[in-house]
């Protein structure tokens, strides 16, 4: 009911970073990032491996706790506040927590909670986050599950499913907070090549029903065919940033061109 | 608190501390070779000797040492076992660590993988070098850090000794307690004692582990 | 040679000690639980004073004999006009001393927790009590059940020493029967059997709850 704002006029924005920096001790991962995520739309980071892409996605959710600059989602600055003086002052983590209401992430490792089983995990955050009743938690769980393909292994124990499935269980529970905006870290990372599809069909499905998406991926193909916006990173800097068909056909970056260039040898002809 | 009455039991207090000391490097040292016997047993085959080493666990393990040393002690005589006091607390603390040690022993060795074994004969090394090459320095880094913890708790354990009159530290600080009506200054000294000695041993523990250990870190 | 007959005679009077260190053994383990609880979350807590104070209160009870704990409680606590039954003092001894082990027992559970897990429950939204109420503390509990037992196992020992403050357990029990009969050798092998008993019973017990709660 909430979800009719993109189709009419111009989608407003959703994630929006403003010159944002974050330090581990001496070392700058993010030096001065500037990115407009609008609503509705997918937007896929990639990058090589220690280009800050993760770090990125995690200080959206504020599990990375950025030094300088802003991370807004509609409109709000996360994690940060004033105090009398008007200096900026981290906010307590329960506040953040509900600043962050609207938004959930996806893990590499999925980070299913073991000791609960299938239908549990997706519950959880119906139960003990918004309060809803048993019986009406469970229809909701199974719906989701149904949705992701998982309604078959809704009473089994997380470790005895294969990863693609672990990650589809992920998504369910994800999308049983309510989420306007999804960030996926890797998601397909962890996961047996032949089973990497049936994640990324149940993630093409998401955006087709208007899900504002954030993913860090290596899937190419994905980033490619689903996404509306790719960005890539490259030593904590937006190298460069545009529609897929610009950025894979036409890469102006010599970084981006290099590593697109090794990512089609290593991955030949498949791609 | 009246320090000056550590200037008039501090000699005793300190016979007390060094017979602890004494005691406890006596168990540790036949507790540790006992130990070593109990583990053979157990990898001997026959029921008899399975139910023997399961048996020693069971009652070693299993009972409060108090109880082993009042009846080794105190029911002793009645079998003909007039055992001192000193005797019988050694004789305790190592029977009964030794069945710690035994269950140490067996699962530092069942840990190492067969296949470590395998290359080594592979590649020709006889058994004795795999012994002392492959096997013992692995072993040793599984073995010292718990023995260690054992031994700490031996430690602790040995103040039990004091019930029995045998001459440690607890035993000393308990009469200078009772002859000088104080609580504060025996117990204080007590605690800190057995804490020190404890905190020395975890210290050497750490070290041990840290020196066997290094090469499972990156 | 051994005579068992007096042992039998006062069965009544060793199995009321029995159930006096059971009794007192579990209500300490209970309580140490509750404490140790609290104190693990001190011990991993932000704060450090809090871990500071944690720190120093694990190692001043994992590092000294329970014996002389007990004596310090039984015998200082009244200095400071603080007079307890023996009973209420072999309880509070027992647990303050539980309290430290099953603190660093629960720490270890915590440690073996992946990262990832919280951050799950925090992108949940899950807040700081309900990620330790429904995601941490079930794992937490699964895992170190085995080392629980065995601080249950060693705290049924242990409660021998509270015969030293004059507690009816079984030990007393023992120790009072056997020196106006003369039979120390009967009555220490029968209290080591009840022991035994004890420690074995909650062993399988232990055993069988951890085969239920394995997921």
């Amino acid at each position: 009911m909430t979800q009719q704002t993109h189709a009419d006029n111009t989608p407003r924005t959703a994630v929006e970073l403003v010159k944002l920096r974050k330090r581990y001790d001496d070392n700058e991962v993010l030096k001065g990032i500037d990115l407009n995520i609008l609503e509705g739309q997918v937007t896929c980071i990639i990058g090589g491996s220690g280009s800050g892409k993760s770090t990125l996605l995690r200080c959206i959710n504020f599990l990375e706790v950025y030094q300088e600059g802003e991370v807004n989602v509609f409109g709000k600055t996360i994690g940060y506040g004033m105090d009398e003086q008007g200096n900026r002052e981290l906010l307590p983590k329960s506040l953040v927590q509900q600043e962050l209401s609207e938004v959930c992430m996806v893990f590499q490792q999925f980070n299913l909670w073991p000791h609960l089983s299938v239908l549990e995990n997706v519950m959880a955050p119906l139960r003990w986050v918004k309060g809803v009743p048993l019986a009406q938690a469970k229809q909701r769980a199974l719906e989701l599950l149904t949705k992701v393909g998982m309604e078959h292994k809704a009473e089994a124990y997380p470790l005895s499913l294969s990863g693609g499935q672990q990650q589809r269980v992920a998504i369910a529970r994800s999308l049983a907070k309510d989420p306007k905006i999804m960030l996926f870290d890797e998601p397909t990372s962890a996961l047996d090549p032949e089973l990497v599809g049936e994640v990324l069909k149940v993630m093409q499905e998401l955006a087709q029903e208007g899900m504002t998406m954030v993913v860090v991926t290596h899937e190419m193909g994905f980033a490619a065919q689903v996404s509306d916006q790719v960005v890539f990173l490259a030593e904590g800097k937006i190298e460069e940033q545009g529609p897929p068909s610009k950025l894979f056909n036409a890469p102006s970056s010599p970084k981006l061109q290099s590593f697109l260039e090794t990512w089609s040898s290593r991955n030949g002809a498949a791609a | 608190m009246d320090f000056s009455l550590y200037l008039e039991f501090g000699p005793a207090l300190l016979k007390g501390f060094t017979y602890t000391v004494y005691v406890c490097s006596l168990g540790l040292l036949l507790g540790l070779v006992w130990g070593l016997v109990l583990y053979l047993i157990s990898l001997r085959p026959g029921a008899l000797w399975r139910w023997f080493y399961r048996g020693y666990l069971a009652t070693f393990r299993g009972t409060p040492l108090l109880v082993q040393v009042y009846l080794l002690f105190y029911g002793g005589p009645f079998i003909g076992l007039s055992l001192s006091a000193e005797f019988v607390g050694v004789l305790c603390l190592a029977l009964y660590v030794a069945a710690y040690f035994a269950e140490i022993y067996r699962s530092g060795f069942e840990s190492l993988a067969k296949g470590q074994l395998e290359a080594a004969q592979d590649l020709g090394m006889s058994r004795i070098t795999t012994l002392v090459k492959i096997q013992l320095p692995q072993m040793l880094a599984l073995i010292i850090p718990p023995c260690l913890n054992q031994t700490i708790i031996m430690v602790k354990e040995s103040a039990i000794l004091s019930v029995i009159t045998v001459p440690e530290m607890t035993t000393a600080a308990v009469r200078m307690a009772t002859q000088t009506f104080t609580v504060v200054e025996p117990y204080l000294f007590l605690a800190l004692a057995y804490w020190c000695l404890n905190f020395a041993i975890a210290k050497v523990a750490n070290y041990c582990e840290l020196r066997a250990t290094h090469y499972l870190r990156s | 040679m051994l005579d068992f007959s007096v042992v039998l005679k006062n069965a009544p009077a060793l199995l009321e000690g029995a159930m006096m260190t059971l009794g007192i053994s579990l209500f300490s383990i209970a309580l140490g639980f509750i404490g140790g609880g609290l104190l693990c979350l001190a011990r991993i807590s932000a704060k450090p004073w809090l871990v500071g104070i944690a720190r120093v209160y694990i190692s001043a009870l994992r590092g000294t004999p329970l014996l002389v704990q007990l004596a310090i409680v039984f015998y200082f606590l009244p200095l400071l006009g603080l007079s307890l039954e023996p009973v209420s003092a072999a309880i509070i001894t027992l647990a303050m001393n539980t309290s430290a082990f099953q603190a660093e027992i629960l720490r270890g559970g915590f440690q073996t927790l992946p990262r990832g897990q919280n951050e799950a429950a925090w992108t949940i939204g899950l807040g700081w009590w309900k990620t330790l109420r429904y995601i941490q503390m079930p794992q937490v509990v699964r895992k170190t059940l085995p080392s629980l037992v065995n601080e249950t196992i060693d705290i049924i020992k242990n409660s021998a020493l509270i015969s030293t403050i004059a507690v009816t357990d079984l030990m007393r029990i023992a120790q009072t029967y056997s020196s106006t009969t003369y039979r120390p050798l009967e009555f220490f092998i029968t209290a080591g059997l009840m022991y035994l008993l004890m420690t074995s019973a909650v062993a399988v017990v232990g055993r069988w709850v951890e085969r239920r709660m394995s997921y």
